[in-house]
């Protein structure tokens, strides 16, 4: 793998504040990679001198190992750049609006009539291709802004909350269409802090407070490095003075570092086992007569970690 | 949040799975971007389409300009119901109406330059800010420079068309007489050039302020000082210069006054409406103040044909206290010395207004004295590593 979009100790400041102070990040080709991170953490800000449109007060930014600062112009080539607030021209239609942008690559005429039915074709504008751009949908304007920065064919797409003020079927539609897209070899780069969204979208993630990277990796790799171990969710068919006694039970069994009645009248259990000492603590729960239901480790979820994360406050925490 | 799409062998990697990707490197993407270079001022066609799209889609322009023949022609007949029946004039009523067409739609053209060209410009570029496209516009590798120039073309291509709109309405004065072809030409020469002077300094202010609003106050302010300011000043200092006999204040004061310059390409046409010519000639030997002379500007010569020496013969109420029948003298102040001086100057502030424009559109977006190095990786080592 190759790092195809890179900073190093990026600092943005403003009078009286630092928008990003310090954000290093690797961002490998083929990725779809989440910037994930509070209002303010300094994700738009870092995708916005990544597509060239901020100067960094300090550090380095590179795409495609192109400097930003450097050499924009060329970083423009090969990157797309949806912002998370944007506008529409009026009194164009859908494919004015892909010709204009395709015109602005210097993309010649025979190409860009192919390649805007191809584009409405992959965004499912196709149908719209003579309406209004103001007349479209939310939803719609989004996948059309969103195709907008394909129209140079970018190895890199930088979109910052894309799903914003998107309905649950859009969301679904759009992020069915960066899946489609990272199948076409882009790296996609999505700063959000709807994390549920970003966790069934994204390959990696960084996630991102007061303008520092706090922990950058695969999901996996963020929670094996947080946890000494894992949290096992057992469900007992008991009533409450059964589930007491199995919490008992397993309290007092090896590796078990906590056992817990949950509300729900689950037992959530912090065990420091690995597999084999976890399937050996179910073994010995069912030869022990418990009437185990679901035996389960505890699937951790971004929220979860970015909160753990969050708490913890410092990248040193996680390295 | 539920996956609805199917499984099958077109579906894409799972989410923590990286997929294989096309085996290009990026540093070999830098050499050979993805996009195609479109050239320093390649997108100026780009947006100058787009513009023009949306200004001239809808039913507002063209009832704009409609509006607006109808107005000029309104005048036109109204002016020649109140000189009488035109086919009924004799040939020095004939010559003297082409050239008050002439006089009057240069006037008012100069007039609606002045009045629209701030109007259409100072919103081109503030406009993408307010509908929060700019950030779009700035993401793709189209140059300032092509921003601005598209951006002013668009609107100047607009005003273009009300300023060329009136061309027929002008050229009405050859059904009269009394204006050459070259006088025409000149006389929107002088509109033109005025034009893309007054538009790019509503360009510039435009570039300068992301809200419109302001910028068209800005851009109206800038050309009322140039206009009327500059010229206003210019009387008060040569009425004060008269009075107490120092130096006449600068001719350049006046250079970017379009009303200055079109009375001096009226009056090398005509021999009429000398008012510029006239004041900087008597400013010049300084015996009295211009704003006196103002008001005391005779009527216009009305020739009737040419007189000994080729000298042109005026039918009534010659200046000077000459007499009918009698050869014309010139006045000592002629026009066409001034309207090349305004051209010029017009010239000049063209590109520095374009230039500040494009240098004020973006931080990340000026242009700086240092070359730009080629697309290569700038930290150490390659970009793969």
């Amino acid at each position: 793998m190759t790092a195809i979009v890179r900073t190093s100790g990026l600092v943005k400041r403003y009078p009286g504040t630092v928008a990003v102070a310090g954000l290093d990040l690797d961002i490998d080709e083929g990725e779809i990679f989440g910037l994930v991170g509070p209002n303010g953490a300094g994700k738009t800000t870092t995708l916005r001198i990544l597509a060239t449109l901020l100067r960094p007060t300090s550090g380095e930014a590179e795409v495609a190992g192109i400097s930003v600062t450097e050499n924009p112009d060329a970083v423009r080539r090969v990157l797309g750049f949806m912002p998370d607030v944007f506008g529409v021209y009026d009194d164009m239609k859908v494919w004015e609006y892909l010709d204009f942008f395709a015109r602005c690559y210097g993309i010649p005429a025979a190409r860009r009539r192919r390649m805007i039915g191809d584009l409405l074709d992959l965004v499912d504008l196709g149908d719209r291709r003579n309406a209004y751009v103001q007349g479209l949908s939310r939803g719609m304007q989004q996948r059309l802004c969103l195709a907008h920065t394909l129209v140079h064919d970018p190895q890199v797409l930088l979109l910052d909350e894309p799903a914003s003020g998107l309905d649950p079927r859009a969301r679904v539609e759009l992020r069915e269409l960066l899946r489609e897209l990272r199948a076409l070899g882009k790296t996609i780069v999505i700063s959000s802090h709807i994390l549920p969204e970003l966790e069934e979208l994204c390959t990696s993630v960084a996630i991102v407070d007061h303008g520092r990277v706090l922990a950058q990796g695969r999901v996996s790799d963020i929670e094996r490095r947080l946890r000494a171990g894992a949290v096992l969710r057992v469900k007992v068919l008991a009533d409450d003075a059964g589930l007491e006694a199995a919490r008992a039970w397993f309290g007092e069994q090896p590796f078990v570092a906590s056992a817990s009645l949950n509300p729900d009248g689950t037992i959530e259990i912090g065990f420091r086992g690995d597999d084999q000492e976890t399937s050996r603590l179910l073994a010995a729960a069912v030869t022990a007569g418990l009437p185990i239901m679901t035996f389960a480790r505890a699937a951790s979820d971004l929220e979860e970690l970015f909160l753990q994360v969050t708490a913890q406050g410092t990248a040193e925490a996680v390295a | 949040m539920t996956d609805v799409t199917p499984v099958d062998a077109a579906a894409p990697p799972p989410a923590d799975q990286p997929i294989a990707t096309p085996p290009s490197s990026p540093a070999a993407a830098a050499v050979t971007p993805a996009g195609t270079d479109p050239g320093r001022l390649a997108g100026v066609t780009a947006i100058w389409i787009r513009e023009l799209r949306g200004r001239m889609r809808g039913k507002r322009a063209f009832i704009f300009i409609t509006v607006y023949l109808t107005i000029l022609v309104g005048l036109f007949w109204a002016a020649l119901q109140a000189g009488g029946q035109f086919w009924t004039i004799g040939a020095l009523e004939s010559i003297g109406f082409g050239r008050g067409i002439f006089t009057a739609v240069m006037f008012i053209e100069a007039l609606v330059i002045v009045a629209l060209a701030p109007a259409y410009t100072a919103g081109l570029i503030s406009q993408e800010h307010e509908k929060q496209t700019f950030d779009l516009l700035s993401a793709t590798p189209i140059s300032s420079l092509a921003i601005v120039l598209g951006k002013l073309l668009a609107g100047l291509s607009y005003l273009g068309l009300i300023v060329g709109a009136s061309i027929p309405i002008a050229s009405l004065a050859f059904l009269f007489g009394g204006v050459d072809v070259i006088d025409l030409v000149r006389g929107y020469f002088v509109l033109v050039v005025t034009g893309i002077g007054v538009g790019s300094i509503g360009v510039f202010c435009s570039a300068a302020m992301s809200r419109t609003q302001p910028a068209t106050v800005a851009a109206f302010v800038v050309t009322a000082l140039l206009v009327l300011g500059a010229s206003g000043s210019w009387i008060i200092l040569e009425a004060r210069a008269a009075d107490q006999g120092t130096a006449a204040p600068p001719e350049a004061l006046l250079y970017l006054n379009p009303f200055a310059a079109v009375s001096d390409v009226v009056c090398q046409a005509t021999a009429s409406g000398c008012f510029v010519a006239e004041g900087l000639a008597r400013a010049a030997g300084q015996n009295q103040p211009v704003a006196a002379q103002l008001l005391d500007v005779g009527p216009a010569p009305q020739v009737v044909g040419i007189g000994p020496g080729g000298a042109p013969v005026p039918a009534c109420c010659p200046p000077n206290g000459q007499q009918f029948g009698q050869p014309f003298v010139p006045p000592s102040f002629v026009g066409g010395d001034f309207w090349p001086k305004s051209v010029l100057a017009y010239i000049l502030l063209t590109p520095i207004a374009i230039f500040g424009a494009a240098q004020s559109l973006s931080p990340t977006r000026r242009w700086h004295w240092r070359s730009r190095p080629g697309p290569q990786p700038i930290s150490g080592g390659s970009a793969d590593d």
